[in-house]
């Protein structure tokens, strides 16, 4: 079972066998893919959550975020839930903490960190991936801590693997990267850290964070985000387990709004070809070595 | 539909300014809500207690237009807010 890097507080209590049986009543939070199809549902437990993705996995968590019970049923394997409880149980005990946590990957560039925030498919592993091959180690594949002490703002390190499409990795990673076991739920690989793709276990002072566009254009372009922007997207893109808590969502919009107000956030726009990537690269390590 | 007499903002909506705009969160709902510039201007004449028509008044005076355009514009995104429960209006 992998540890999620910077979540030392995130503690998994078991991890275990049992089908999903009947819930009663109706989840206050529900997840769905584009086409309806259900991809999570959030039930309360007494003061606790369960967090269940139908017929992969579901997570008991502590109302204060701490702990975790992992369950899944027979027949799944237990590296899907494990990949699930990286990627969105940690993530989403974290911000029971009181942690903000984005949507997004991150980089190392000059020292400081560049975040790619964007939904699911608009390549924020890839670009992960392309610039932790030239030599600018990433921080997180999918889910970004955001460390916030008095007026710094920093990006922190998460699970030292990036999940790629097969397209993906076969042009940017090539076949040496170690992978873990097969996912029941997505056909992306999942790809261990090492040589070919470096991970820093530190933080990094966050330098700008780009929100990924969606327009395939003929060559990067990278604009400022304006603030309102760039608030309603950090809310949009924010993991957050109980959407009915008040005071954790005033913490929350205060949190964004301290992010927003930092005047680095950007709107990335860039062609959607590999061979470009290089180029892409380059760009983005030009624009965010301006930034002051 | 024309300009109410009075607004009172939601005992359950908090706002943040973010330079010179504004976002607002509706608690119960958990749903959020971005006003402009001038949107902004007007929260927080809002939050300083001013009625609607006070509000005209004032931008009239801090903006170039004319008093029935901005009592349209003002009737219409106080509706809107109230539709999405940020106001009570009378």
């Amino acid at each position: 079972m992998p540890e999620p890097l910077g979540s030392a507080a995130v503690e998994l209590l078991s991890s275990g066998i049992r089908p999903q049986g009947a819930l009663t009543g109706v989840p206050f939070q529900q997840w769905v893919f584009p086409d309806g199809k259900p991809w999570a549902s959030f039930w309360r437990k007494g003061s606790d959550y369960l967090v269940r993705f139908p017929d992969l996995a579901e997570f008991e968590i502590s109302a204060d975020g701490r702990e975790i019970r992992m369950w899944r049923p027979p027949g799944v394997r237990e590296s899907t839930a494990a990949n699930l409880y990286l990627n969105q149980a940690v993530p989403l005990a974290m911000s029971r903490q009181g942690a903000l946590v984005l949507h997004a990957s991150a980089v190392e560039v000059a020292g400081r960190c560049a975040a790619f925030v964007g939904a699911s498919g608009f390549g924020k592993s890839t670009l992960a991936a392309a610039f932790a091959t030239r030599g600018h180690p990433f921080l997180c594949d999918d889910a970004l801590v955001v460390g916030i002490s008095g007026q710094d703002v920093s990006g922190m390190p998460g699970h030292p693997s990036i999940r790629l499409w097969s397209d993906s990795e076969a042009a940017i990673v090539g076949a040496q990267a170690d992978k873990s076991e097969a996912l029941e739920y997505t056909d992306k690989a999942r790809l261990l850290s090492g040589a070919i793709l470096p991970h820093l276990p530190d933080p990094r002072r966050l330098g700008a964070l780009y929100f990924i566009g969606q327009e395939d254009v003929p060559a990067t372009h990278i604009e400022p985000a304006p603030s309102l922007q760039a608030t309603i997207g950090l809310l949009r893109h924010s993991f957050i387990l109980d959407t009915e808590e008040h005071e954790a969502l005033r913490r929350h919009l205060d949190q964004v709004a301290q992010v927003a107000s930092l005047h680095r956030c950007f709107v990335l726009e860039y062609p959607r070809r590999y061979d470009e990537l290089p180029l892409v690269v380059s760009a983005i390590v030009e624009h965010i070595s301006r930034q002051p | 539909m024309s300009l109410p007499a009075t607004v009172s903002i939601g005992s359950e909506v908090m706002s943040r300014q973010v330079a010179d705009e504004t976002v607002l969160l509706h608690l119960p709902s958990g749903t959020y809500f971005g006003l402009d510039a001038v949107g902004s201007r007007v929260w927080e004449l809002l939050v300083a207690g001013k009625a609607p028509a006070e509000i005209v008044e004032q931008l009239v005076g801090e903006y170039d237009v004319p008093a029935h355009t901005l009592e349209a514009d003002l009737t219409r995104l106080l509706s809107e807010m109230a539709e999405r429960g940020l106001l009570k209006l009378a």
